[in-house]
């Protein structure tokens, strides 16, 4: 179950980013609809325990696509091939802000979102109508 | 932070902290370990594990699993499996003496710290595999938190030694072996104190013990 899980979540991966696996790191879900990403060692140690929680949460499968959390956009960032809007320090002070920007009318859907003068990857957003919907969590905007 | 250096973690390693919260030495022992291989980050209280869980994800860590378990009896469930373990473990906080709001305890809070260290400590060592490495750590600088902690585990666990560490550039004091007419294993000079002066840091007591196989 976990296995098909994880291939469907890599499958949609490459169709939206064009990313391939990442080496030693499983996705679980958790809850209905969101992803965690674990490492391999962890989780072969992971059988008799109770656990909170282990790894972190990477994704929330949404009906039109995959939304990466931040720390999920800086996994899959550096090797997405597609979908990755580069922004400059002034768009990427307002994304951290939690306003929405403007972008590229030709991007739709889910897209990851990078800063490029500073080269990180500031979490994901959704594409629509030349506007990036911004998802930054409130916990950790700037104010 | 100097404890997880003396644990010198490894990717591939499996290691425990158990007194995990809110996760400033997890976090520490993930990057050392390149986020390979496993930990587990066990603490008692449900607040404290909302900033531990919180600190992993901002910090992408994605080889720890939180638990919540009482830590002297997770050794009901985990005994002899860990290459390495972190008991830094719950003290008076003695030793922030440069903190903006000093440090109140009280000698009853002292004495019942003492027997709850004294349970953590030997439920870490129950914990780790023979050969492996613990790492027993506090913020206090007073000696019934910190040595007299340490030989009680050394009366009664004979695997139990105290390993030499040193940390290049950092200024240490040797342990104590006596203090207000009791004496202490004569080993406890190998343990680690820091004071406020050496390094212009807080005070901390650090000592790195091997299970012996």
């Amino acid at each position: 179950m976990d296995k098909q899980f994880e291939d469907y979540i890599w499958h949609q991966l490459q169709a939206q980013f064009d990313v391939q696996r990442i080496n030693g790191v499983r996705l679980l879900p958790s809850g209905k609809k969101r992803v965690r990403a674990v490492s391999e060692a962890l989780l072969s140690k992971l059988s008799d325990k109770s656990t909170v929680s282990a790894g972190i949460y990477f994704a929330t499968l949404m009906p039109d696509g995959i939304r990466l959390s931040v720390e999920g956009a800086q996994m899959v960032g550096e090797k997405a091939k597609k979908n990755v809007v580069e922004i400059d320090s002034d768009l990427a002070e307002k994304w951290l802000r939690g306003e929405n920007i403007p972008i590229q009318p030709t991007f739709k859907g889910y897209v990851i979102v990078k800063d490029k003068s500073r080269n990180d990857f500031l979490g994901c957003g959704l594409a629509k109508r030349g506007t990036l919907i911004n998802f930054f969590p409130k916990a950790r905007r700037i104010t | 932070m100097v404890p997880p250096l003396f644990l010198e973690p490894e990717p591939g390693d499996y290691i425990l902290d158990l007194c995990a919260a809110p996760g400033s030495k997890t976090t520490q022992i993930a990057q050392l370990m390149k986020n390979e291989g496993a930990i587990i980050a066990n603490d008692v209280s449900i607040k404290r594990i909302s900033s531990l869980g919180f600190n992993l994800q901002l910090c992408g860590v994605v080889n720890t699993a939180i638990t919540m378990f009482d830590g002297r009896k997770l050794p009901l469930v985990l005994k002899d499996q860990f290459d390495k373990v972190l008991v830094d473990a719950p003290c008076s906080s003695s030793g922030h003496l440069l903190s903006k709001s000093p440090p109140s305890f009280t000698e009853r809070r002292i004495k019942s710290l003492h027997f709850l260290q004294r349970d953590l400590l030997l439920a870490g060592f129950k914990m780790l595999k023979p050969k492996g490495i613990l790492v027993y750590s506090t913020c206090s600088i007073h000696p019934l938190e910190n040595e007299a902690v340490i030989d009680h585990l050394l009366s009664k666990e004979n695997k139990a030694c105290i390993e030499d560490f040193e940390i290049k550039g950092l200024r240490t004091h040797l342990g104590l072996t006596e203090f207000e007419k009791k004496t202490f294993h004569s080993n406890l000079r190998r343990s680690v104190r820091i004071y406020p002066h050496d390094n212009c840091t807080d005070s901390f007591f650090i000592a790195r013990i091997r299970k012996e196989g």
